[in-house]
């Protein structure tokens, strides 16, 4: 069973089985494209991410540990740039 | 001095002294196509309306030609001509008696000009159906049906139908069936009454609730499909309980079909007597026997994991009668990702990973009650999703 997708009035997503069982919920919805509806699930998504409280999107936006563990042993100007890049985020997300 | 004309049938009013050797010929004419015409003439009035209007013909003084002077007809039969919608006929502004046949194919309705020969209605109207026959009169503004009251009895050979409302002071006797296709009330009769009153619904609904002790029922099946069965007791009754959520102490009945038993607050299944499930606690081999449902979900009857195509960040429909899981992964190599998930836009539950640099994803397993939409939103694309039904 495939799905079909649409799209509401404030643009938010929704799916139905295209063999018809759910066509009574779709109303005044407007189908989607497989294109239309990965250019507006990738809106959604960051939407989504940019609902999320601030710490949450600075862990998200943070270099994992293995990468930060990785510049400090490599030392020297791997580390400089890595805690630059970290106290960078720190810095966006302290104002936010 | 000349000639004047009377205000209703514009009929020649000679000066005295004047027409002399000829006013012969101006008072035969007077009676001949004024005075006859307005008591015993008929002529076809030919409709062909603009913009839905048609004025009556007329002259001051006799005309020899009755199309000339169609307003000082007694019998008019409106004829079509040149119409398609219903039209309107306009008279003078004079008192005068019609006795009208429309056959014009629409409804036609009288008015007074307020100006001879002009359209503007100068009061009320009378409206004549087609293939209608009516007498009408006017006091020269407004137009009147002529039979508005019947002085002694009133008998139609033929049919009657009224258009607008009927009210009977009297009582009404009918020999024939009554149909009463729009719905019909009544005085409700009291519960103890045996006559053969009409039954009302209230009526009705009075004795079903009161019935007392029903000591016969012959009916093949009595289907009761809401409420609840109260203080049934015998032995060997041969009790039939279809869809019960609460069968107590129901040991003797002979079927028992999708019954729950409450034994002391513990539920279970107990089916005594019945061919194809067994006897025992707690035991349901066919989902049939739970709910009356061909599915309970959950894998329970036969459901298996499918990959139905869907994503993050949309919203779906459990039109399913029973539970679905759905086990849902979002993320992207080398990043950490947030997942939530929502039952009928209510966040149920979040979660999120850090997967140190390795191949990470979010993800969330959880149970969707049927009839309920759910959607699961994420920080990154959807990567698996699998949904068990």
């Amino acid at each position: 069973m495939a799905i079909k997708h649409y799209k509401d009035a404030d643009n938010n997503l929704h799916g139905f089985p295209d063999d018809g069982s759910q066509d009574h919920l779709i109303g005044d919805k407007i189908l989607l494209t497989d294109e239309e509806y990965a250019v507006l699930q990738e809106q959604k998504t960051q939407e989504f991410v940019a609902s999320l409280p601030a710490e949450v999107r600075m862990a998200l936006e943070m270099p994992s540990q293995q990468e930060q563990m990785e510049a400090l042993l490599a030392g020297g100007q791997t580390a400089a740039d890595m805690l630059a890049k970290i106290k960078a985020i720190k810095a966006k997300y302290a104002t936010a | 001095m000349s000639s004047t004309y009377s205000p209703d049938l514009r009929i020649e009013l000679i000066a005295e002294g004047d027409q002399a050797g000829t006013w012969g010929t101006t008072t035969n004419n007077n009676f001949q196509y004024v005075f006859e015409s307005a008591i015993a003439g008929f002529q076809q009035v030919p409709i062909a309306p603009t913009s839905n209007n048609q004025v009556l013909t007329y002259v001051n003084g006799a005309s020899s030609v009755p199309s000339l002077n169609q307003s000082v007809y007694a019998i008019l039969e409106l004829v079509p001509s040149s119409v398609s919608a219903n039209f309107n006929v306009f008279a003078p502004p004079n008192s005068k008696a019609y006795l009208i046949y429309n056959t014009s194919g629409y409804t036609a309705t009288f008015y007074n000009s307020t100006i001879i020969g002009n359209t503007t209605p100068a009061g009320g109207g009378i409206t004549i159906p087609n293939n209608s026959k009516m007498s009408i009169w006017t006091d020269g503004t407004n137009f009147y049906g002529a039979d508005d009251t019947a002085g002694g009895n009133f008998s139609v050979v033929g049919n009657l139908a009224i258009g607008g409302n009927l009210t009977v002071t009297g009582t009404t006797t009918h020999t024939g069936a009554v149909a009463l296709n729009g719905g019909g009330t009544s005085t409700t009769p009291a519960n103890s009454d045996n006559s053969t009153k009409i039954a009302t619904t209230a009526f009705v609904q009075n004795i079903a609730g009161g019935l007392g002790t029903m000591s016969t029922q012959n009916a093949n099946n009595v289907n009761i499909s809401g409420g609840s069965i109260n203080g049934v007791s015998g032995t060997n009754s041969g009790l039939t309980v279809g869809n019960a959520s609460y069968a107590t102490n129901a040991g003797n009945a002979s079927t028992v079909t999708n019954g729950v038993y409450n034994n002391g607050g513990t539920y279970s299944i107990n089916i005594t007597g019945s061919s194809g499930y067994s006897s025992s606690s707690g035991t349901a081999s066919n989902a049939n026997a739970v709910f009356g449902k061909n599915k309970l979900g959950l894998g329970i009857t036969s459901e298996a994991w499918q990959a139905p195509g869907k994503g993050i960040n949309t919203q779906y429909y459990n039109g399913y009668s029973y539970p679905i899981e759905v086990a849902a992964s979002c993320g992207v190599n080398n990043g950490p990702t947030y997942i939530a998930f929502y039952i009928n836009g209510t966040q149920i539950s979040q979660s999120s990973y850090d997967a140190n640099g390795a191949y990470g994803r979010g993800t969330l397993t959880f149970i969707v009650p049927p009839y309920t939409y759910y959607q699961v939103n994420g920080s990154a694309g959807t990567t698996f999703w699998y949904e068990l039904y």
